[in-house]
């Protein structure tokens, strides 16, 4: 999961209400508690950074466009991702053979494993390079559901919000993405001392 | 709980969505089953380790959306452009300070219709008290009294009629002066108005008082002074102790229209102490006089009315 930096006082509701009423500082404020989410859960969907990064700001535009007539009943957080997941979805049409469906751009390879430093390391990039992959590899209706759970931090009701599903379908969904997930993990000792 | 609901609430046990009794019945479920348990452990287990590496947007990411942030704004219609100016200034109606301060200058405003400057010299309104207090209304004293010949009782050439006549400069004044050390006031006739003036204003013991020293300085008005020292005497103590101070007055000068109308307020007196043939006595003394002569008849018809009321009711 990703940790997203602590919610300030203020709502994002009332942050969106302040835009709304021409303060620029307040959807600085929403961009920088969001950003790294919107972009993750992007690029784990495109898995190229290009993409993610270009796809990311127009999510954030979209949020732009709609403040005038912004919904307050609906979570901001909700409704930033419903525009992330259209986008996700777009493009993955426009782009059908999924040239860009390749490895996503991992950390800086001095940031991860240590260069092969030692084998405890190299464990560590490997489990972390099969979770990507097995992610990478759901189908994208799972992959939706795990992604919007997982990276946006959205309950099962919100995810139902966001890809027009009832909540039922989108918990079938999650158990399925986990049980690929388990496949993919369960031959690790981590996964085994997980178990305990 | 059965295996069925369990594997619906799996996922919400997981993630912490259920409420306290459900999970304490899930825990239970887990506890007596095996399949339960095992479920369990490989979900969290997953989700333990399944967690993506976080990779930061690049560099230049706000800066390059916050510039394409101004030109969007730029390029939103006009009616939305509008209602973000609409929806700023309704925030700002909206505070409760900029009501209340409204509120106030509408009052400021409204109240300044009332406010007139200092007003002129011509438009001022001086009211000056006049007349005597209500219970004595028909006390003022008959300051004329007509001299006349065919007057049953002559008055006493020693009189003192300076209080129905303005004071001749021949009037000696030589006892008044003489007194006049003994009072912070000379005892002149401005000590008497002063002395009135103090008595209509209620101030009965200063009244009394100042009388009484006038009374006794041998004033051109002394019979008057001790008639209102005995009318305030009357005021402050009543109608029981008013009698005797209407007494002295006839003593001390009689046949003087201050001795009359003492009288006259004496027989009042005995009528409200309950004494009507006192008070008839005192009426009927007064029939020989010009001046009180018809307010004494009127105040006996009034008391045989009375007294034929009273014996009319009487069965």
């Amino acid at each position: 999961m990703i940790q997203t930096s602590e919610r300030e006082e203020v709502s994002d509701q009332a942050l969106m209400l302040r835009y709304q009423r021409g303060d620029r500082s307040a959807f600085v404020t929403l961009l920088r508690r969001y950003q790294v989410a919107v972009y993750n859960f992007v690029l784990r969907q495109l898995g190229s950074a290009l993409s993610a990064d270009e796809i990311a700001r127009e999510v954030f535009l979209g949020v732009v466009r709609e403040a005038p007539r912004f919904d307050y009943e609906t979570p901001f957080s909700t409704r930033l991702f419903a525009i992330a997941h259209q986008l996700v979805r777009d493009e993955r049409q426009r782009m059908p053979s999924r040239q860009l469906l390749q490895r996503g751009p991992s950390a800086p390879e001095s940031s991860r494993a240590g260069a092969g430093s030692s084998s405890r390391l190299r464990g560590e990039a490997a489990l972390e390079d099969s979770i990507v992959s097995a992610v990478e590899a759901l189908p994208d209706d799972q992959k939706d559901v795990f992604l919007l759970r997982e990276v946006a931090d959205l309950s099962f009701s919100e995810i139902a919000t966001v890809t027009r599903q009832s909540e039922t379908a989108v918990k079938i969904q999650m158990q399925h993405a986990l049980q690929r997930l388990r496949l993919a993990l369960q031959d690790f000792d981590e996964y085994r001392r997980a178990l305990r | 709980m059965d295996s069925d609901k369990f594997d619906r609430i799996v996922l919400d046990l997981l993630y912490g969505e259920l409420d306290e009794l459900t999970t304490a019945a899930a825990k239970r479920h887990m506890e007596q089953s095996a399949r339960a348990r095992d479920i369990y452990a490989h979900f969290r287990a997953t989700r333990q380790l399944g967690v993506l590496p976080a990779h930061t947007p690049p560099p230049d990411f706000e800066a390059a959306l916050l510039a394409r942030e101004a030109r969007v704004l730029a390029e939103l219609p006009v009616r939305h452009r509008l209602g973000r100016v609409v929806s700023k200034l309704a925030g700002y109606a909206m505070r409760p300070q900029l009501i209340m301060a409204a509120l106030l200058l509408l009052m400021i405003g409204s109240s300044l219709m009332f406010v007139r400057t200092r007003p002129a010299l011509h438009s001022a309104v001086q009211v000056t008290e006049r007349g005597a207090p209500e219970g004595d209304v028909d006390v003022v004293l008959p300051l004329t009294p007509p001299p006349s010949s065919s007057a049953p009782l002559a008055m006493a050439p020693s009189e003192p009629r300076a209080a129905v006549k303005p004071e001749s400069p021949a009037t000696p004044r030589g006892t008044d002066e003489a007194n006049a050390g003994a009072a912070p006031d000379a005892p002149g006739q401005d000590a008497f108005e002063q002395a009135l003036q103090i008595y209509r204003a209620r101030g009965y013991v200063e009244a009394q008082r100042l009388f009484e020293r006038l009374s006794r300085s041998g004033h051109t008005r002394a019979a008057e002074a001790a008639f209102y020292a005995a009318l305030s005497t009357r005021n402050i103590k009543g109608c029981a102790a008013g009698l005797s101070a209407f007494a002295r007055v006839s003593e001390r000068f009689p046949s003087s229209p201050a001795a009359h109308d003492a009288v006259l307020r004496a027989a009042r007196c005995q009528e409200q102490l309950g004494n009507s043939d006192g008070a008839r006595s005192g009426y009927e003394s007064l029939l020989r006089v010009p001046t009180h002569a018809r307010r004494a008849q009127q105040a006996l018809s009034r008391l045989a009315n009375e007294q034929a009321a009273a014996s009319g009711a009487t069965p």
